[in-house]
């Protein structure tokens, strides 16, 4: 039941209804953002917890239009992630070392995490980004000739993947399905 | 009336590569996704959250504004 709200929740949202959408009184997003167990994180942050009695129930953050977050979740384990990346941090991590990966402490706080978790186990969801703002300039001057590494997603995926996670179709179901448009 | 069909078709394209996550949140207890999308540019999704556009979305935004940033202790910043 709760994968079928997931699946009706994620239709509804990548279909284009009249603008603006509404929040329902009594939707599941109604009561994320009225619930006093909900931490919102900022970009640029990301939250760790690795027990299931301590820190709030939900973790949100605002405003994902070309940025990706991250979240990973063992439920069974109490472990969660959760990552709000801008794409002037990825350029802010490559001026002090000149060199991938670009997202080092995401995949430090991941290893932290989940090091008692079987990866198996941890469920990562990668939502949002923007099509027409993954090839990203700065990137394809940083690394000439390495197409992969333009990508925006391609650096959150390997941050991921590079903290021993896996990645299945579901996990980036959500990454880069809307067109943006160019700044 | 060709015109208002363009502009209309013009308007819906905007629409669609607008279309963007404006929220996501995930429950910890069942690892369940909650996604809200808007359709506005960043810069109107601000407004729009200051603004009467609809009374229960401003109040909710503005409840959302007026809370401190939650930041836990593992909260990374950029330099």
């Amino acid at each position: 039941m709760l994968e079928e709200d997931e699946r009706i929740n994620e239709q509804s949202s990548l279909s284009i209804l009249e603008s603006p959408t509404r929040i329902v009184p009594g939707s599941d997003l109604a009561l994320v953002l009225s619930s006093p167990q909900t931490q919102f994180i900022l970009p640029d942050e990301y939250a760790c917890y690795n027990k299931k009695s301590k820190g709030p129930r939900f973790i949100a953050t605002k405003g994902v239009f070309s940025c990706i977050a991250v979240f990973a979740c063992d439920s069974a384990g109490g472990r969660f992630f959760a990552a709000h990346i801008q794409v002037p941090r990825m350029h802010n991590n490559f001026w002090k070392k000149r060199d991938t990966p670009l997202l080092p402490e995401i995949t430090n706080a991941l290893k932290w995490v989940f090091k008692k978790s079987d990866p198996g186990d941890v469920k990562v969801r990668l939502v949002g980004g923007q099509l027409t703002q993954d090839m990203d300039r700065a990137l394809r001057s940083f690394f000439p000739g390495q197409t992969e590494k333009h990508s925006v997603a391609w650096h959150v995926k390997d941050a991921v993947l590079s903290a021993g996670l896996l990645l299945d179709s579901e996990s980036t179901r959500l990454l880069n399905v809307f067109p943006g448009n160019y700044c | 009336m060709t015109g208002i069909n363009f502009h209309f078709l013009f308007e819906q394209e905007q629409r669609r590569k607008q279309h963007s996550f404006s929220l996501v949140a995930m429950d910890r207890l069942t690892g369940a996704l909650v996604t809200h999308t808007l359709f506005e540019s960043a810069t109107d999704y601000t407004i729009s959250a200051l603004g009467p556009r609809d009374a229960m979305e401003s109040q909710r935004y503005a409840e959302f504004y007026r809370k401190p940033p939650t930041a836990s202790p593992y909260m990374s910043r950029a330099v």
